[in-house]
């Protein structure tokens, strides 16, 4: 039950064509090399792979907030019971606009993004070449979710 | 002999615009959910053996909807319910692509019954999968069914289609032409937009009829049908309504399906109802330039037609005033002397005069 699984990868899924370049530039980072990427062509096809794969042992959902357009709400509301963190690209300033929940970071540019997720894979997940901690089946603490306070001590206010 | 009862039917979308109550229909052999993530994510669960996709809610991105829907769940069939508006489109989604590949099964034009749903549902068992303890006669029994089910429902197509298709010109008939304006009215009042509806008839079809024969009357409606088909946009509907009357209605696209579809289409730069009056001066050319061989050498040029332009809402606010109101301006194009297309309110001037 509580013994680590070695095969078992943190799941970062990109969604969308916008963050594909930044995707493959991502990839060359060390930490998130060892990450199971996958990319996923739109909000829907996330939706399914989230769903699919059945288990709630989360991961961290990369993409462009304009990607989701008008389902951003109820795509937003469905990580939740899956425990999945959404970072989102949000160059056009669009999240002001919406309610979005506290497992929804909001990065205004690409470097923001990119910090975000490079902190939050260690962090969040525990570091791939930290053997000293010992996390349970899977990649993430069950039950674990980080709050907006967490998040914005590891990150910092975002700016408004 | 099963004791749990299998959930069958996935509906995403607002179905309640669409379809009629039925008693009929057994409500624990589906789920509705209006919340496309929430259907998609029932839909992964592999359990519904069909979904029915409401097209309207999700015009903008049912593309990708559909594509993750087969990803959920490829085993299972997809139909899309439609509106007459959208047939163009429910037809292209329905087709296979160069690989074999189509993002849905079926449609099935609405306001429909929910019971209409049972056909399809009937139709949709899950090829390969055997239950437990079945007998292979059984099997065999319900393999024979499905086919039977398929033929059914092919005929039933077939029939749908006789019902509003004219057999001899292959256009849509008068029963559908109005079912379709009064649904397209419907959303252009709620969008704003406009509708223009074109009657018109072919001048002097009676001594064609006479002089040529009923057959070569025949040949004249046809080749003014495909003409007319040939002028206008794809989605325009295109009816012959009676003896030698046409009607054809002209509708705007919602802005995504008009950038899909602005490559494939001749288009004016006008919008309605010059663009209405722009392609019935297209066909009144054409229909000069055809070349009619059950005419005989001196075919040529001869056709004419009067028409009456009405549009939606200046014009009249229902489906019987739009009719009214173009039937007296086709009417009044007979009157000063045929060969001419008039617009309701501008009977001194026929659309020729008109830039």
């Amino acid at each position: 039950m509580g013994k680590k699984e070695e095969t078992k990868k943190a799941r970062l899924i990109f969604t969308g064509r916008k963050i594909g370049a930044f995707a493959e530039r991502l990839r060359s980072i060390p930490d998130l090399r060892k990450a199971d990427c996958v990319m996923c062509s739109d909000i829907f096809d996330t939706i399914v792979k989230i769903a699919t794969t059945g288990d709630n042992s989360g991961g961290v959902v990369c993409m462009d907030l304009q990607e989701a357009g008008g389902f951003a709400q109820s795509f937003f509301d469905r990580f939740g019971e899956y425990g999945i963190t959404c970072c989102c690209l949000d160059e056009a300033r669009l999240a002001g606009n919406l309610s979005l929940p506290e497992n929804v970071m909001i990065a205004r540019n690409e470097r923001h993004l990119e910090t975000m997720l490079v902190n939050l894979f260690p962090a969040y997940f525990g570091s791939s070449t930290d053997k000293s901690e010992d996390y349970p089946e899977g990649f993430v603490k069950p039950g674990f979710t980080l709050t907006r306070g967490e998040i914005n001590a590891l990150f910092g206010e975002s700016d408004s | 002999m099963e004791s749990e009862e299998r959930v069958n039917l996935l509906i995403i979308g607002n179905v309640g615009r669409l379809m009629g109550g039925d008693e009929d229909f057994n409500p624990s052999d589906w789920r509705i959910y209006d919340d496309v993530m929430e259907g998609l994510e029932a839909a992964s669960s592999g359990e519904f053996s069909l979904t029915a996709v409401v097209m309207q809610d999700f015009s903008g991105r049912l593309e990708s909807i559909l594509k993750a829907l087969r990803k959920a769940n490829p085993e299972g069939r997809v139909i899309l319910l439609s509106r007459m508006s959208d047939e163009p489109r429910a037809m292209a989604l329905t087709t296979a692509s160069r690989n074999g590949s189509r993002l849905a099964d079926d449609y099935l034009i609405c306001p429909a019954e929910l019971s209409r749903l049972k056909s399809f549902l009937e139709g949709s068992v899950r090829g390969g999968v055997d239950f437990p303890g079945t007998s292979l006669e059984t099997v065999a029994g319900k393999r024979g069914e499905n086919e039977r089910i398929k033929t059914y429902r092919q005929k039933i197509r077939k029939l749908e289609r006789l019902v509003v298709t004219d057999e001899l010109t292959g256009l849509k008939n008068r029963r559908y032409v109005i079912e379709f304006a009064r649904q397209i009215i419907e959303c252009a009042r709620k969008e704003g937009k406009q509708v223009t509806l074109l009657m018109f008839d072919i001048d002097d079809f009676k001594h064609y009829n006479d002089v040529y024969g009923h057959t070569a009357g025949d040949d004249i409606l046809r080749q003014a049908a495909i003409l007319m088909k040939r002028c206008c946009r794809q989605h325009d509907v295109v009816a012959r309504i009676g003896g030698d009357e046409f009607a054809v209605i002209f509708w705007q696209l919602s802005e995504s399906d008009r950038q899909k579809q602005a490559h494939q289409e001749r288009r004016s730069r006008s919008e309605h109802p010059e663009e209405a009056i722009f392609i019935s001066k297209r066909f009144r050319q054409e229909l000069k330039d055809a070349r009619l061989d059950s005419l005989g050498p001196e075919g040529k040029g001869v056709l004419t037609i009067s028409g009456g332009l009405a549009t939606f809402p200046r014009d009249g606010s229902t489906v019987e005033q739009l009719l009214k109101q173009a039937d007296n301006a086709l009417l009044d194009a007979k009157q000063s002397g045929k060969n001419r297309i008039y617009l309701v309110g501008k009977s001194e001037n026929d659309i020729s005069d008109i830039s």
